[in-house]
């Protein structure tokens, strides 16, 4: 199952200076965004995509991955200080987290949430390391029609956002695929571009990412002075390090709790695009549905914490799993992994693991690492962010602005990328405001040109015949599985309703 | 109340408008029937689900009959319609004047716009913007217009 030269060579490229320097650097990147509510770790990452072109392809993606970790943890501490969860991801911590802290045990709060984090983050990047080549040799089974009917399947996590209204979600979905297919089709073709050399090659998603996400937030943090509204919130944190030892030691009471937590969150993370946010919301339901004392969750039980903070970093090993095997990304920050990955010309998916197996390695064990490196930085962390919280937005949304600006201008150099980015802040603001998932809108300009692409190829294959789609097994098998999950969820939401 | 109904059918219209769009900029294309083969489908959902929506949030409106005047209910006050003047303006002047020039500019006039104090604005516009410009096009080079400045190039390498 491993492949233990390329394994040895990986450890190698990464044990050095440079590569450990900009790990370091990652990791406390990560914490930082993650910290600051409505930063989410998908701006995080794509403030980093600029400094990764230079680098080697490893040490872009270690950078990567280590601020993605350590993004996800750093949600945790503004949710367990302030019940400001930075990252949607840590949005369940807020439950018992911010309880604890009412009752005065921030520092044992904090210091469960950095060891449950990085005990989650380690088992689901061992699993990332066992699992990733069989899937990639499963993924090598597929042709295209097999690929089309997953690009469809990843599509249909659109109808368990939970959004107001299943109609809006996938309006946007179908809103993203379109945009997707924009450009030159395989058969050269060009559609929707009036012939404009600027859209000859697409939209690309991280204009579309950094738009909806990142200048959408701006637009919304101008309103208010500081992102923590209340003052009382901000001068509640003070820090011991005695208390946060002692955290991290009552964590360990958790075993069977930390287990089927990171289980969950494993498996939520490798769903494409279900991510972090989801993963912790099931994990932390399973924990209390299952618990002796269900009633002492939400009043600042620590298993809760545990819970939520061991699925949400258990994720990002999942969703590696699946952007680094199939080329799906499992998450929104997964997706700009990808998009970086595909920036230093590597292809996700089974190919990678062919050519680039000591990078494969490599990376997994710098993620490995990363996690111990994050163990040390949290605690200093947890330390200094309860100042950066006190930073005006006159100075945050100015600061943000530029930093998304140069963050597009610098994918293709071009300022055609800056006005696509701010036009989809400004749909963005309409979406949030009328729930309309701006989550769905990335995903189909992620899977748009794949489904596109695989379908064109398939009808070309077989003689325009796509009766395929449905007579090849594993096709079959996918086309089965998204009809299900697309129905469930519907159906999941009115048992719930007819019982409330 | 007609604001708020606008504000509610941006979003299905603005699909209605971009799958015209779509057509609009399509033509000459080779072998339609296989390049469109995704797209097709696609458009037709998206026609359908979009006025499906517009449908429901009219007959919505109806019912919940929106009287209620509230200000901060409008998703775009003018505080962020006079922040997007400033952006798209930074962007019609980026390569005339230059990322440098153009940027401390834009981080001047936003602190201001937001009124921070004058101090703070100064130090903030005058590091923040060339700090950027350093990383980016000496340490990470990637390269940035320099626009009118483009005779002083030289004196950085």
């Amino acid at each position: 199952m491993i492949d233990f030269p390329a394994l040895i060579t990986g450890i190698h490229d990464v044990l050095n200076i440079a590569g450990i320097g900009w790990m370091v650097f990652g990791v406390a990147f990560g914490i930082i965004c993650g910290a600051i509510p409505g930063f989410t770790s998908p701006m995080a990452l794509v403030v980093l995509i600029p400094v990764s072109y230079v680098l080697t392809p490893l040490r872009a993606m270690i950078l990567m991955t280590a601020c993605y970790a350590g993004s996800i943890y750093g949600g945790s501490i503004t949710a367990i200080l302030i019940n400001a969860p930075g990252t949607p991801a840590s949005a369940c911590t807020t439950f018992d987290g911010y309880q604890m802290t009412k009752k005065g045990y921030s520092n044992e709060a904090l210091g469960i949430a950095l060891s449950a984090s990085v005990i989650g983050g380690l088992l689901s990047y061992a699993c990332l390391l066992l699992l990733m080549k069989p899937i990639s040799i499963l993924a090598l089974k597929f042709g295209s029609a097999e690929m089309f009917m997953l690009a469809i399947f990843g599509l249909t996590i659109i109808s368990s956002l939970q959004s107001e209204e299943l109609l809006k979600g996938i309006l946007a979905g179908l809103l993203g695929l379109l945009i997707g297919t924009i450009g030159m089709a395989p058969t050269g073709g060009l559609r929707g571009t009036f012939y404009n050399a600027y859209l000859i090659d697409g939209i690309s998603f991280i204009p579309a990412l950094i738009g909806l996400f990142a200048f959408t937030e701006l637009m919304v943090l101008i309103e208010r002075e500081y992102v923590q509204v209340s003052n009382e919130n901000r001068k509640k944190a003070t820090f011991s390090l005695k208390k946060i030892f002692k955290g991290i030691k009552e964590t360990l009471n958790y075993p069977g709790t930390i287990l089927k937590s990171s289980i969950i969150g494993i498996i939520v993370g490798a769903i494409p695009a279900a991510g972090g946010s989801i993963a912790n919301f099931l994990a932390y339901n399973q924990t209390k549905q299952f618990s002796q004392h269900p009633e002492t969750f939400g009043t600042g039980d620590p298993e809760g914490v545990v819970a939520a903070e061991t699925a949400n970093n258990a994720s990002t090993g999942g969703a590696l799993i699946t952007t680094l095997a199939i080329g799906i990304p499992g998450g929104v920050s997964a997706a700009v992994i990808l998009g970086a990955l595909i920036l230093h010309g590597l292809i996700p998916g089974p190919r990678l693991f062919l050519d680039q197996m000591p990078l494969i390695y490599g990376l997994t064990f710098a993620i490995i690492l990363s996690q111990f490196v994050m163990l040390w930085q949290g605690l200093f962390f947890s330390w200094a962010l309860s100042h950066v919280i006190e930073i005006p937005t006159k100075i945050l949304v100015p600061s943000i602005a530029l930093l998304c600006i140069v963050g597009t201008y610098t994918i293709r150099n071009s300022i055609f990328d800056v006005f696509i980015m701010v036009i989809f802040g400004i749909i963005g603001l309409f979406m949030r405001k009328y729930g309309y998932p701006a989550i769905a809108i990335v995903l189909g300009i992620v899977l748009g040109p794949i489904a596109d692409e695989q379908l064109i190829q398939t009808s070309m294959r077989y003689g325009g015949d796509l009766s395929v789609l449905f007579t090849r097994p594993i096709s079959l098998g996918l086309f089965i599985l998204t009809i299900s999950s697309m129905l469930i969820p519907v159906y999941i939401r009115r048992k719930r309703k007819r019982k409330e | 109340m007609k604001r708020i109904m606008l504000e509610k059918l941006f979003f299905p219209i603005l699909c209605l408008v971009i799958l015209l769009l779509y057509y609009l900029g399509t033509y000459d294309t080779p072998n339609p029937k296989l390049t469109m083969l995704l797209a097709m489908p696609i458009s037709y959902a998206m026609g359908i689900i979009s006025i499906l929506v517009i449908i429901i949030e009219v007959m919505n409106c109806r019912k919940k009959n929106l009287v209620k005047k509230n200000k901060n209910n409008y998703s775009i006050s003018k505080k962020v319609v006079l922040f997007l003047i400033i952006v798209f303006l930074y962007i019609a002047f980026f390569y005339v004047l230059g990322f440098l020039i153009d940027s401390i500019i834009l981080i001047f006039v936003l602190m201001l716009f937001l009124k921070l104090n004058l101090k703070l604005t100064l130090i903030i516009t005058l590091i923040f913007p060339l700090l950027i410009f350093f990383i980016f096009t000496r340490l990470l080079y990637v390269p940035l217009p320099w626009g009118i400045l483009e005779s002083f190039q030289g004196l950085f390498y």
